[in-house]
């Protein structure tokens, strides 16, 4: 049994420079920006879930271009 | 000439200089003639419960984590079902003097073997303590009426225990654990419990790399033999040394301010132009995103988790407003957060800045 209800998972690629810092996802009913860092209780989930099978991160949104 | 002071002859007066302090023996004088034991003793924070950052009231038929009053965890193993509630005292309640409020849970139905949920709370730093006495005082009553007990049948620690935990990354050394109690009886009626343990030394001993090490106190944890039962729980101190000295009580601010170490709401109230509230001053936009510094009340334990409580995310800019933008963190430093919120396509010019009516953000850093 899993310890947080965490569905809709998605990388963030914040300046899309094609490196991930963040996971987005819904956890407990709130949209829940999660670092990607060793020890955070809700990314060790995370990575449990998807070994598991249970859970995928979709990839990244594209970011436009910038200015 | 030596005088021997043992109860049966009078003394008027002792003279300066001539007892000192050697020759008075180390039971002498009993904790209850001392007074009020000085400095910050209780190594809970939140002990009174009176922080609720999260609002958190009531939890039915629940199977994962649940983060209570701040600091307070119910916390389980495996599969468990449980209700959980966080209730303030009446007004001029006196069955345990000055606590503010408590915590309840009941459990319902748990699996075999190791699944439990209990009430935690996880403690920095894995070398508190390490090797010496502590105490550990609160008050707790059943809540279904009648008097039951808990064990520690197929679990390897008690009801009432702490672990030392090394965290996790790198090798560190395995989780100890140390109970205060291996059965405790829960009353009807508020009834106070002190224990008395030495935590194990931490010499030798390999924490790992993830920063996420602590001490993890729990009470009351229930099994699959306990379910139907229910306690509730209130004015929790663990303290340094083998004398449960009285409560301590801290002031609301100063219990606040320690929580928000590991918890804290951006928002909280403030509101800025036209009824909306400001989240963050401008650090740089781009024409696709825009970037915020906030600061935190509080440096945050680790990294924190961010989420929208409240309201919805708006960017103002000189010619639109973009709505459903979801923030995400930056960077977060010693007591500041930089934020960055993505939205549409939007012109670069003059000043845009966040906004939302009745915004809230958690910023969290807890275990």
């Amino acid at each position: 049994m899993n310890d947080f209800n965490i569905s809709n998972a998605k990388y963030v690629d914040p300046d899309g420079t094609g490196i991930h810092n963040h996971i987005i996802a819904d956890i407990d009913g709130l949209t829940t920006t999660v670092p990607i860092l060793s020890g955070n209780r809700y990314y060790e989930e995370i990575i449990s879930l998807v070994e598991a099978g249970e859970l995928t991160i979709a990839a990244a949104d594209p970011v436009p271009d910038a200015e | 000439m030596a005088v021997v002071i043992d109860g049966n002859t009078g003394i008027d007066t002792i003279q300066d200089g001539t007892v000192s302090t050697a020759k008075i023996a180390d039971d002498a004088v009993t904790a209850g003639k001392i007074g009020i034991p000085l400095g910050r003793r209780n190594l809970i924070m939140n002990g009174n419960m009176e922080v609720n950052q999260r609002s958190f009231s009531s939890n039915t038929a629940r199977t994962q984590f649940t983060y209570a009053g701040d600091r307070w965890i119910f916390a389980k193993n495996d599969v468990v079902n449980y209700d959980s509630s966080y209730n303030s005292f009446s007004l001029g309640q006196t069955d345990i003097p000055g606590a503010k409020a408590y915590h309840e849970f009941t459990l319902n139905s748990a699996g075999s073997g190791t699944d439990y949920v209990r009430l935690e709370q996880r403690i920095e730093d894995v070398t508190t303590a390490a090797g010496e006495q502590v105490t550990l005082t609160f008050w707790a009553r059943s809540n279904t009426g009648s008097s039951f007990t808990l064990d520690a049948d197929g679990i390897t620690a008690g009801p009432v225990a702490i672990m030392q935990y090394f965290g996790t990354g790198g090798s560190p050394s395995s989780a100890v654990e140390t109970d205060f109690a291996t059965s405790i009886t829960l009353n009807t009626t508020w009834t106070k419990y002190t224990y008395t343990v030495t935590l194990p030394s931490v010499s030798g001993k390999t924490i790992g790399t993830n920063y996420n090490d602590h001490l993890r106190l729990w009470i009351c944890a229930m099994m699959d033999d306990d379910a139907g039962k229910g306690v509730q729980i209130a004015q929790v101190q663990l303290e340094r040394g083998s004398t449960a000295s009285p409560f301590e009580f801290r002031s609301y601010q100063d219990e606040l301010h320690s929580c928000h170490r590991y918890y804290e709401v951006i928002g909280r109230g403030e509101r800025a132009q036209n009824g909306s509230i400001g989240v963050g001053t401008i650090g740089s936009r781009w024409t696709t995103r825009d970037y915020f510094g906030q600061i935190c009340y509080a440096p945050k334990r680790t990294v924190p988790v961010l989420s929208i409580r409240n309201g919805t995310v708006q960017i103002m800019t000189d010619a639109s407003t973009q709505s459903g933008v979801t923030p995400t963190f930056q960077y977060i430093g010693v007591d500041t957060a930089g934020m960055r919120f993505q939205g549409s396509t939007h012109t670069n010019n003059v000043v845009a800045y966040a906004q939302g009516e009745g915004l809230q953000i958690n910023v969290d850093a807890e275990y």
